[in-house]
This record gives C-alpha cells, structure tokens and sequence, in this order.
C-alpha cells in the first residue's frame, strides 16, 4: 500500500508537553482517524504534518514533498480544516471565499457553490454573524473545493449538531469511493470515525499508542464484564486496563479467546473505537 | 506574494482613504515647512502596516497563512514591499498637492528620499518585533520608533542642520541592506511562531 504522508522519529519539544519519537504513515485513499483525549497531542501531530510546526528532530513528507523544506506551494493539494476556521471577521461568505480562492490554481467554483448550497450557507452574511456549526460548514466547504489530493481535518465536527456531522461523514466516505482522495481526520468524537474510518491512530501525552487498521483494531480485542469476585491479579494481568465498582468490573483485553476458557463467567463484547480509547488511555 | 498583497490592500481600503486625505490635508495646513513630508509618509506607512498586523491578530490570520499554498518568505516579505506601494503614491499625493499650491520647492527628490529611508528604518525594527511579541505587545515599542524617525528627529534635521546629502545616501543604501536582514530575520521567527 502507498503512504500519501509519513512522519519519521518526530520529537517536539513545547514545554509542558512534547511530542516523543512519532512515527506514523498515512495510506493512500483511506480515512485515518487520529483520536486521544483533549491534550493527547492530536493538534500538534497535524499541525506538525502540516508543517506549521517545526520540529525538533525527525522529518516529515507530505505528497513526496519535505515540509521543512517546501510546506507552500505543495498546499494546492492539501484541504486543510483546523477548528473553525480563521477567516475576516468583517467580509461575507462571498468576499473571503475570492480571496481564499486567489491562492489555489486547482479552484473549483462549481464545487464551492454546490457545498454552500447542500449545506444551506447563506453567501452575503458576514462571517462573524454565522454561528458555530455553519462557520464549521463553510471551513469544510473552502477545502474540498480545490481538488486536494490530501484533506487534513482538525476536530472539524465538533462545532457541527448530529445530523450535520452524519452529512459530513456520509460526504467524505462519497469522495473516497468516487476519487483518488485520502482524509485525515482527528476528533475526540470517536462515534464519527466508528462508521467510516479505515485506520485509527491513538495519541496519548504525545506518544503513538495505536496506528492500525480499524477492522484489525476492533476484532483484535474485546471488552470484558464480569462480577468484581471474579476480578483477580491473573485476570488483571491479561487486560490492558480495567476499572470497577463494589459489584461489577469492565475491562479491554486483546486474548478473549484464552479468557472465555478461563473464565467461563464473563460477558465479552465488541468494542467500539471510543471502548479502545477510554482503556488504553486510562 | 502579490496574492497576499491583493488581500491587505482590499482588508484596509478604508485606512487608505484616510492615508490619502492626510497626504493632502496636511501639506494644505503645514505649506511653510517641509518638515511634514517624512512626518506623514511615515504616519501613513505605519497606520497601513500595523493595521494589517491588527486585524490578522483579532482574526487569526496568521493561521490561515500557515494553511494556504504560500510561502512564509512571501508572507512576510509582502509587509516590506506593501511599505514600498505605499511609500510610492503617498509621495505623489503630496508632490501633487504641492503643486497646487503652487510651492513644489517644499517637495523634491531628497525629502523623497529621505522619507524612503526612514521607513526603511521604522520597518527593519517594527517588523520583527511585531512578529515576536504580536501587535498588541509591540504597540509602544513600534510607536517610539516612529515617534523617533518622525517627529523627533525630522524636524532637527530638516529645519536644522539641512539634509547633508551624501550622508543621506550612505545611510540609504545602510538601510536598505539593513531592510533585507531584517526580512530573513522576520521569516525566521515568522516561521517559529506557535499558533
């Protein structure tokens, strides 16, 4: 399989937090979920890959491009979503998209014009008078309509109701079957990436915990509940983290097959992304 | 670059307009001295400038640069340049209107040069500050500057001991040279900046 972008022994220093030893490839035409709790380093890693973060040591590539080196013109090909956006507080919808639209030689009007309206943005409001999920709407609208090869999305759905982040999910899973077209995508939304992602990376504290295939992740482990009596140290051992009450325990474990045996009391289940997350960061 | 240019131009067309009414009110209401030309050149390059700083800090700009397929080199040296673009019609504004007062004697090449050299002074500090510290920050700092190429020291040397043109062209091409570093310098720190 092709990577699109690769991120070798990366090491960033910010203080109080610091990025150590990230290693990450991001496959061609898929959608990698970079996920962590708030804090975990999931900004810094986009940023980093996007190359507005310098770092300390390590390199980064992105579309075959080192972006130490050259992080400008290969932003043709990239559809960038960071938060909500940093747009002229004072122009209209109409007036920032011309000035944004100067920039990218790929500009696709039509596209533009056909997101404003599935997503139902008013053109000629001015952007401080939009509210949070639209803002967020017209963000996203800005960066598919360039024809990127790479789309990198920093918490795009957390401004967004439930219904506009389906719509959203729903979209980028379209452009993925329809182009060649690779989404990176970071949330603490686990939910969103549970339908549509393909790869899943864990951060924690500036650390990879998990870069795997989602399916791969998912079958890979199971959560385990059980009575807290039969909660004890051989069981403990053989779960990545567990956490209870004074009658019942919930655990992760990745060796449910050699458990069911042992332990023909506990109930194993299927775990979501959001399972996987909880107890490998507790 | 000349994308970036585009957009601070049309970002501030209103500041323009009062840049071009001081560039004429002025010489009307100070014909006797030809103290006013650096005085306002200066004036207008610093409002221009430290107001495109101002509204991409309220606005986060910044960011949006750092996302768009542009260099950083083009990002900053654009401010250096935008100095030059309005440098440019500031002078003629002011040429023309002392033509209309029928006193082009208060406006010749060596005031213009004069004036070119002193932004080229006020931006080699400002910028870099700005860039380091912010524009709300910096304010202070970059307004002493000003104050000093400006107001402060103009008027001695206009009115006093007379432009030593020699002189003037050294300290020209010293801060032209001074203009260039002050851009890597610029792009340095542009390029660190956590946002």
């Amino acid at each position: 399989m092709e990577s699109i972008a690769k991120l070798k022994n990366i090491n960033k220093n910010l203080g109080d937090f610091s990025l150590k030893n990230v290693n990450l490839q991001i496959q061609k035409g898929y959608i990698t979920g970079i996920i962590g709790k708030n804090g975990a380093g999931k900004t810094t890693i986009i940023k980093t890959l996007l190359g507005m973060l310098q770092p300390d040591s390590g390199s980064v590539s992105v579309l075959g491009a080192d972006m130490a080196a050259d992080a400008g013109d290969i932003k043709n090909s990239i559809g960038i979503v960071l938060g909500n956006g940093n747009f002229y507080a004072g122009l209209t919808l109409e007036q920032m998209k011309n000035i944004i639209r100067r920039f990218y030689k790929n500009w696709d009007e039509a596209a533009y014009q056909g997101y404003v309206q599935k997503f139902g943005l008013p053109r000629d409001r001015k952007i401080k008078e939009l509210s949070t999920g639209m803002r967020a709407k017209y963000n996203i609208s800005l960066a598919l309509s360039h024809h990127a090869e790479l789309v990198v999305m920093d918490e795009p759905s957390s401004g967004l109701d439930p219904v506009a982040r389906e719509e959203l999910m729903d979209l980028l899973s379209e452009k993925i079957s329809a182009e060649e077209f690779t989404v990176i995508f970071s949330t603490h939304i686990t939910s969103d990436l549970d339908r549509t992602a393909d790869y899943i990376i864990l951060v924690d504290n500036g650390k990879i915990l998990l870069d795997r295939p989602k399916d791969e992740l998912l079958d890979a482990h199971r959560v385990v509940k059980g009575p807290v009596s039969l909660l004890d140290s051989t069981l403990m051992e053989h779960m990545v983290s567990h956490k209870k009450n004074s009658m019942n325990f919930e655990g992760l474990t990745t060796e449910a097959a050699a458990l069911k045996k042992a332990y023909p009391g506990l109930l194993f289940e299927k775990p979501a992304i959001e399972d996987i997350m909880r107890f490998y960061v507790r | 670059m000349f994308n970036i240019i585009k957009t601070d131009f049309y970002i501030m067309k209103g500041s323009l307009l009062f840049v071009a009414l001081y560039n004429i009110l002025f010489p009307l209401m100070f014909h006797n001295t030809a103290v006013f030309v650096p005085i306002l050149i200066l004036m207008s390059i610093y409002v221009f400038i430290m107001g495109v700083f101002a509204v991409e800090e309220r606005d986060g700009i910044q960011t949006l640069h750092k996302t768009l397929p542009v260099k950083a080199e083009s990002i900053v040296g654009a401010r250096y340049v935008e100095m030059l673009l309005i440098w440019l019609p500031a002078s003629a504004l002011q040429y023309l209107t002392c033509i209309l007062l029928a006193k082009p004697s208060l406006w010749d090449g060596i005031y213009m040069l004069y004036s070119l050299t002193l932004a080229m002074f006020f931006l080699s500090f400002s910028i870099p500050v700005t860039y380091k510290y912010g524009q709300v920050k910096s304010r202070i700092p970059v307004m002493l500057i000003w104050i000093v190429g400006s107001v402060g020291i103009s008027p001695l040397i206009i009115e006093g001991t007379g432009i030593n043109v020699p002189i003037l062209g050294i300290a020209a091409a010293v801060f032209a040279v001074l203009t260039i570093c002050s851009w890597r310098i610029s792009t340095s720190i542009y390029k660190k900046t956590l946002l």
